[in-house]
């Protein structure tokens, strides 16, 4: 076998018919008469051919003008103006009613020639009677160029560049008689490779095997026929399969991250109210981050009954209004039904919350949530329409500063996997002391997240006697940082092709 | 969180030390007080505090009081003083049913530039914000001393009363154009507009000094370089609220070497000095410091952290201490409020963590194990996953029974979703120049009414919109989910608006619909923008976990 005959086994069989036709260069149209196949066979074999470098396909492109439906018409009756002054030249000076007989034009095109003779001043009437001037009959022997080139026309269409008179042309084509088109033709010749394969021989009677199918792979054609080599190399098109998102992907496996550390998933709703997103967080009621440019509110249902937690309601009103043992509180009078008011949760730390009044928390315990959020920032580059927190909760006796900044080195050590880190004092509205988690990452310090333990403001109410350490890890930019991606709003892209292209990490 | 500027060399000599340039060695100072470095340049420190419940530390006297502390450069309660004057405020009766409190204060001897006049109405403009509630429960007014007449008296007028040229206006104006007319009472005019009188001050010549909260007047309501002399007051509706703005403007200008002096404020009979400098007296148990951060501390070391912080220390037992908080610290309400700060000065950095010592078990919750196995499954049918968010625009929904919210920054979301088909649609509707077929699923929250609550499921979506998509493929995607998640179903008939009469099923678990699927009709293709056939299949999950 050398590189000869395995080009003549990969040949198809409208390949083998397009190239035996070629020991000199010819029209597409040519091998389809000498070929016996169609116009779309001839084409694709020719361009398996030109893939495989056997042949070139050279194109021409031409011009080619033809007559509109409107241009045959006239072609058949003649260019009015024309006939008007042709008449004239055959017998000058005939009246209105005569010339438009002789010229046979109806009265629209009788006064429309009539219009545009006397303007370009190629007639003048004198007592009723129409006299052909010098300048019209220069005219006539000029524009019946135009008649010609209609009558050429209706015997075939014509390659632009075949036609004589240019301007004449497109002032046809500028009337609507006349249309253009481009027309490509197509040249097919071998290359010296493709010679070569011609005077090697194509064996147009041999069979070779197409696609495998039930009914080869059951006659054992197989055994004494080959199969047409395919050329492996070449391009095929591209489809798209199933995939999941990459940033739910990434959900999943820090989900599955904090499960093996221990914590227990918990959940909350997205549509929440005063009392779990902010009030059991001992936040004042009056706080200025509590209006609506902070925090979506809801048409309807404006209120929950809140039935569920209506003791602890109480606890968590007498907490605000009188304060609870060793705490003042915020003395200002707690609206009940404010508290009640729907808002799209602004935080996960609700969950939180609904997780401490659940009857089935363990103590101690371990729990996380990594979930949607929303507040009414202007979204850009870093702040999206929604945003999601990855925070939770750790309850035991013997939690205290120590055991939170134990918890932080973890999440330094084991989630963000980062040697540099530092941590520093903060303020949360709900816990005391409170302590913030900054990584240095990629040569720049950037902050992680927070954590802090639950004032008892905000645990006593809730019946939860221990102390409980809150804390809580940007979500939407570590995910960022893991893609590169510099826009946030790439996180829930409409893009389609995004995905598709997305790399799938392991 | 508030942020501002301030010179670097004022808060050296503030300080009285010379502070490093360098970003995270100042960082490292300044976490003493809970801010952060956003930007030093020139001469100009930009601060983030971090601490928006600490309105002492909203302005450069306040940080650099703290930091003294801190640094060991001067520690304990910092001594405030005002001394005794004949200065008088009438209080009228009538003002308390609209804006009852007020606190008043004079300072002399200021020594005014305009760095300070920015830091002052810096401090004016933050406790004003977040600490006075804009405005409504504490606000400020500063005034030219000198140019008053005491007694001044706090009353109240009809809205066309009185009239007085207002702070940045060249004209006289009565309360009630004011509140119409100047972009202060266009702000803030809401807090007093439901009144039928409106609060003013004046002078004992019946000058107005403001019509507060809202407007100073031009001619005594201005502060310049050549003010020697001011006169502080706050209103508002909180007495604690009000006398803790004055103290905190009246301590800062004596930080600047001001004389405070102080104001008698009368309430018919009863009178009232101000400022009130006065500490407190706060027991923490020493118990409770062990407990909350971990650390075993000598009574000499409890009394040199507390000093740093700026609390004073009056006296150590065996088991408690009672702390003397400086007037400024409004947010000492417990005790570990006062803990926190020990740990702090104590520094985290000298802190040795503890790993957890609880050992649970952890795990996901039902419905995260079953929604990934239904997204596997799915992927395996050749569909792309995609996420949308659960907020959109009203008009795109088929059901228009849905939640709608109240304050929406745009229309495009102005309401939750309540079926994901449509949200999916919008999706291949924004997607049409990318290669078809195009097979997309998701499975997210929808939302729905229920009296009084509002009800969230989470759905599955899929839709496929290409040359083949046909109702056999949709209903044998169908089947294959269900049978593989051992689902017992029946299929109906159904009658979807998206769908083509006669080419929609809904699926039927336990005689209730828990889905729906089927040929999607060529009206709600145009609607999207889509010229392909497409199919869909949505599903409630919690009815298929039954």
């Amino acid at each position: 076998m050398d590189e000869l005959s395995d080009i003549i086994d990969s040949l198809h069989d409208f390949e083998k018919k397009v190239l035996v036709n070629l020991n000199q260069p010819a029209s597409v149209e040519k091998i389809m008469s000498l070929s016996g196949l169609d116009q779309i066979e001839v084409m694709r074999g020719a361009q398996w051919l030109n893939n495989k470098c056997l042949i070139v396909i050279k194109e021409d492109k031409s011009v080619i003008a033809k007559l509109t439906k409107r241009g045959a018409e006239t072609a058949k009756k003649g260019l009015p103006e024309l006939r008007f002054l042709e008449e004239l030249d055959k017998k000058n000076n005939q009246s209105f009613d005569d010339l438009r007989k002789t010229a046979g034009l109806d009265a629209n095109e009788f006064n429309k020639a009539m219009g545009f003779c006397r303007q370009s001043g190629f007639v003048s009437i004198n007592q009723g009677k129409i006299i052909i001037n010098n300048l019209g009959k220069e005219y006539l022997k000029k524009e019946g160029r135009k008649t010609i080139i209609l009558k050429q026309l209706v015997a075939e269409s014509l390659d632009v560049k075949s036609v004589k008179h240019e301007e004449e042309l497109d002032s046809l084509k500028e009337r609507g008689l006349v249309d253009v088109e481009e027309k490509i033709g197509r040249e097919l010749a071998a290359t010296p490779l493709g010679i070569k394969v011609i005077k090697r021989g194509v064996d147009l009677g041999r069979k070779l095997l197409e696609r495998n199918t039930l009914q080869v792979i059951k006659s054992k054609d197989w055994e004494s026929t080959d199969f047409r080599r395919y050329n492996v190399k070449e391009a095929v098109p591209k489809k798209y399969y199933g995939k999941l998102h990459p940033y739910q992907e990434f959900i999943e496996k820090t989900k599955d991250k904090f499960a093996s550390m221990g914590f227990k998933e918990m959940t909350g709703p997205y549509v929440e109210n005063n009392f779990t997103n902010c009030d059991a967080l001992f936040m004042p009621q009056d706080h200025p981050a509590r209006g609506i440019h902070d925090i979506f509110y809801i048409k309807e249902p404006e209120k929950t009954e809140l039935k569920e937690y209506k003791n602890f309601l109480k606890k968590v009103k007498k907490a605000h209004e009188k304060g609870i043992k060793g705490s003042a509180g915020w003395r200002i009078p707690f609206d009940e039904e404010f508290t009640k008011k729907h808002v799209l949760r602004s935080q996960t730390t609700s969950a939180s919350v609904r997780m401490l009044m659940n009857e089935d928390l363990e103590i101690p315990g371990k729990y996380f949530v990594i979930d949607r959020n929303v507040r009414p920032d202007v979204i850009d580059w870093k702040h999206g329409a929604e945003f999601l927190q990855m925070e939770g909760i750790v309850l035991g006796e013997d939690m205290n500063l120590r055991s939170l900044f134990g918890l932080l080195r973890m999440f330094a050590e084991k989630v963000a996997k980062v040697e540099k880190y530092k941590i520093m004092p903060d303020y949360y509205p709900y816990t005391e002391p409170s302590a913030s988690l900054h990584i240095f990452w990629r040569g720049k310090w950037m902050e992680l997240g927070g954590a802090g333990i639950f004032r008892k403001e905000v645990t006593e109410p809730l019946g939860v006697k221990v102390p409980v350490i809150a804390w809580g890890l940007g979500f939407d930019r570590a995910f960022m940082a893991e893609r590169s991606i510099n826009d946030i709003r790439q996180l829930f892209t409409n893009d389609l092709s995004w995905l598709r292209n997305a790399e799938v990490k392991h | 969180m508030p942020t501002f500027d301030f010179s670097f060399k004022d808060f050296q000599n503030l300080v009285g030390k010379k502070l490093p340039r360098n970003h995270e060695k100042l960082w490292d100072i300044l976490l003493f007080v809970k801010s952060e470095v956003e930007e030093l340049e020139g001469d100009t420190l930009n601060v983030e505090v971090a601490d928006t419940n600490r309105p002492d530390l909203w302005c450069v006297e306040g940080l650099a009081r703290a930091l003294k502390g801190a640094l060991n450069l001067e520690t304990g309660l910092p001594v405030y003083k005002s001394k005794k004057s004949n200065y008088e405020l009438k209080v009228d009766k009538s003002v308390k049913k609209i804006r009852p409190y007020i606190a008043c204060a004079v300072v002399k001897n200021l020594n005014f530039n305009d760095p300070i006049i920015q830091q002052l109405i810096q401090l004016q403009l933050k406790l004003d914000t977040t600490y006075g509630r804009r405005r409504r429960k504490s606000a400020i007014g500063i005034y030219d001393f000198d140019r008053i007449k005491f007694p001044v008296t706090y009353k109240t007028v009809k809205p066309g009363g009185i009239s007085f040229i207002p702070l940045g206006f060249e004209k006289r104006m009565t309360p009630e154009e004011i509140l119409s007319e100047h972009p202060k009472g266009i702000e803030f005019g809401s807090i007093i507009s439901s009144c039928k009188k409106y609060p003013i001050l004046v002078d004992a010549d019946k000058k107005v000094l403001s019509m507060p909260p809202i407007i100073n007047s031009d001619d005594v309501g201005k502060i310049t370089e050549a003010t020697k002399n001011v006169f502080v007051e706050v209103t508002g509706t909180s007495l604690s609220n009000v006398i803790s703005a004055l103290n905190l403007v009246a301590s800062t200008l004596a930080d600047r070497g001001g004389t405070v002096e102080n104001v008698k404020v009368k309430y018919g009979r009863k009178a009232m000095m101000t400022p009130v400098f006065k500490s407190e007296i706060f027991r923490i148990n020493k118990a409770s410091i062990i407990k909350r951060l971990g650390i075993e501390l000598n009574d000499k070391r409890i009394r040199d952290l507390l000093e740093r912080a700026r609390f004073g220390v009056k006296k150590v037992t065996d088991d408690s201490v009672s702390v003397q908080v400086p007037f400024y610290r409004t947010d000492i309400m417990h005790e570990f409020d006062v803990i926190e700060d020990i740990g702090i000065m104590y520094g985290y950095e000298n802190i040795i963590s503890e790993d957890l010592k609880i050992s649970t078990n952890g795990g996901l919750l039902g419905l995260s194990d079953y929604t990934r196995v239904l997204r596997k499954l799915i992927a395996g049918l050749g569909y792309q996953e995609i996420l949308n968010y659960y907020r959109v625009d009203k008009e795109v929904l088929f059901n228009a029974d849905c939640v709608e919210i109240a304050n929406p920054m745009s229309n495009s979301m102005n309401a939750l979703r309540n079926e994901l088909l449509p949200v999916s649609l919008n999706f291949l509707s924004r997607n049409t120049h990318n290669e078809y077929p195009q097979k997309i699923f998701e499975v997210g929250r929808v939302f729905e009414k229920k009296k009084a609550e509002v009800s969230e499921h989470n759905h599955l979506i899929l839709v496929a919109c290409g040359a083949d998509a046909d109702f056999t493929t949709v209903r044998q995607e169908t089947e294959w989910v269900l049978n593989n998640l051992s689902v017992k179903y029946e299929i109906k008939e159904y009658d979807h608006g998206a769908f083509i009469k006669g080419r929609c099923a809904a699926i039927i678990i336990k005689d209730k619909v828990a889905g729906y699927f089927g040929e999607i009709n060529p009206e709600t293709l145009a609607r999207f923008n889509l010229e392909n056939p497409a199919i869909a299949l949505e599903l409630n999950l919690k009815k298929l976990m039954q």
